[in-house]
């Protein structure tokens, strides 16, 4: 990687992942996410040494600094023992995503069944859903072995399908299973 | 069933390739759609990498790469000896890396046979009080946890009074978050169903950052501060036992005298989390005694005063 000694070939990194970071973020930390795309180039920039393409590509190590920056984020935003218990529940992300589900109006039982997972699933899950990084890439991110990844991806899956696929009944239901299946749009 | 982009990445995958072509999966994709960044904020991000390449110039040595600050003075490490001192296996993050160290590995065994300190018993807080260093102002902190409700009593300077309190109040449906982050936060309801296998329990509370240090942290916190059971514990301590390039350093005091052991996992610096945390252990009882954290970013020293039910905050 050339920008790993040359400062000015790093730059065009910024413009070609910056949206993906920031989404990424924005999606986990909306009113800090200008903030922190910020901190995540600078961060990588003083780390670009380390950058290994042997393990990756960029975008997914610039994905895995990110990760970083949101934690100490998370972390240091307010007085706790360790830094790192700024109020109650606060370092998951997962309220911050919660409510962005509720925004959108996605079915309860998803926010339920994403809920109960547990957070690595989750991340990771997310990860692959939303920044559309493959499980092997978003192994990478999360700096976890591939095979890892894809045994939480596949325990998440069988979560949700268990949740969200409507049980064949001798006789036709019309409860919770019809209702949550309303919101898919796609 | 194909989802739109919900990013910009070139290697994307669809629901339906992933099997996730499920009922209402759809809308959850969609969900995550952002608006991008204004072009003001990637101009400055920008503009900031360039003026980081600016001071990269103008410093001697060419490429500067972050690293560790120093550990501060505050913490006086006394090696046992010339033994312990010789052990200090590297970490080569370009290939395979070490287990813990055979010294490390037997100490932290040994702490697994300890037993527990005090569980719950019925109270309505857990405890801990704490001493907070490193680059900061020292400061004396409590924290009381409850199932809903996290409250610090916080004092800048040892000897000022009165205690800034502040509360903060679990969501809806969510329980106090005890200890961890993003990928292994563990929370109050889920004290009771972490594992006692330490395999088990070591993917529970593993780490997304890439060196160990971010599993290495979140275990020593939880014996630190966190109200498990003595099986837990036990549990806690076998999987530091088991960590890649987790070190016997040797004999230390905390910021406050007292004398334990001292273990150290560190992260190369040229990674995007270089830095080193270590821990200080009562070989005689196996509290938590000390957990310091130094990576690019700060210099930051716990220290763990007492942990235990609580009657009451304050």
């Amino acid at each position: 990687m050339r920008s790993a000694r040359d400062p000015a070939a790093f730059e065009p990194l910024v413009a070609l992942h910056s949206a993906a970071l920031h989404g990424y973020l924005a999606r986990r930390a909306p009113a800090v996410a200008d903030d922190l795309l910020s901190e995540v180039w600078l961060r990588a920039f003083a780390g670009r040494a380390g950058f290994d393409p042997r393990r990756g590509t960029a975008r997914t190590w610039l994905f895995g600094v990110a990760r970083h920056v949101l934690a100490a984020y998370w972390r240091t935003s307010g007085p706790g023992p360790g830094g790192s218990l700024p109020e109650a529940g606060a370092a998951d992300p997962w309220q911050a995503v919660d409510e962005r589900l509720d925004a959108e109006a996605v079915a309860p039982l998803i926010r339920r069944t994403l809920q109960q997972l547990p957070p690595g699933e989750r991340e990771l899950l997310l990860l692959v859903v939303w920044e559309q990084l493959s499980p092997a890439e978003a192994a990478a991110a999360l700096g976890i072995p591939a095979g890892t990844a894809r045994s939480r991806l596949h325990r998440a899956r069988a979560a949700l399908r268990e949740a969200l696929t409507p049980v064949a009944a001798p006789q036709p239901r019309t409860d919770a299973v019809t209702a949550t299946t309303s919101g898919d749009t796609a | 069933m194909k989802t739109s982009s919900t990013g910009r990445g070139t290697s994307g995958t669809d629901l339906q390739d992933l099997g996730l072509d499920l009922p209402g999966m759809g809308t959850l994709a969609a969900a995550g759609r952002v608006p991008p960044p204004e072009q003001r904020v990637v101009a400055g991000a920008l503009a900031a990498v360039r003026a980081a390449g600016e001071r990269e110039k103008a410093a001697p040595g060419g490429v500067r790469v972050r690293r560790p600050r120093r550990r501060t003075v505050a913490v006086a490490v006394v090696l046992a000896g010339a033994a312990a001192a010789a052990v200090l296996p590297t970490v080569d993050f370009g290939g395979g890396r070490p287990g813990a160290s055979a010294q490390a590995a037997e100490f932290l065994t040994s702490m697994a046979a300890k037993g527990g300190a005090p569980g719950l018993g019925g109270a309505p807080y857990w405890k801990v009080a704490t001493l907070v260093g490193g680059d900061q102002p020292p400061s004396a902190v409590n924290a009381y946890y409850s199932r809903t409700t996290f409250t610090l009593e916080m004092a800048t300077g040892l000897a000022a009074k009165p205690w800034a309190r502040k509360t903060a109040h679990a969501q809806p449906g969510t329980s106090t978050l005890l200890f961890g982050d993003a990928t292994n936060a563990v929370h109050w309801d889920d004290l009771a169903a972490l594992p006692t296998d330490p395999a088990e329990l070591a993917r529970r509370l593993e780490g997304d950052w890439s060196d160990g240090i971010g599993t290495f942290q979140v275990v020593s916190e939880a014996l630190g501060s966190a109200p498990v059971s003595p099986q837990v514990r036990s549990a806690l301590f076998q999987v530091l036992a088991r960590m890649p390039g987790v070190r016997l350093v040797g004999t230390a005091h905390d910021a406050t005298g007292r004398t334990g052991t001292e273990l150290s996992l560190t992260a190369h610096a040229g990674t995007a989390n270089a830095g080193t945390v270590t821990i200080v252990v009562d070989p005689r009882t196996g509290r938590l005694l000390q957990q310091e954290l130094v990576d690019s970013r700060q210099d930051l020293r716990v220290t763990y005063l007492s942990a235990g039910p609580a009657a009451r905050i304050g």
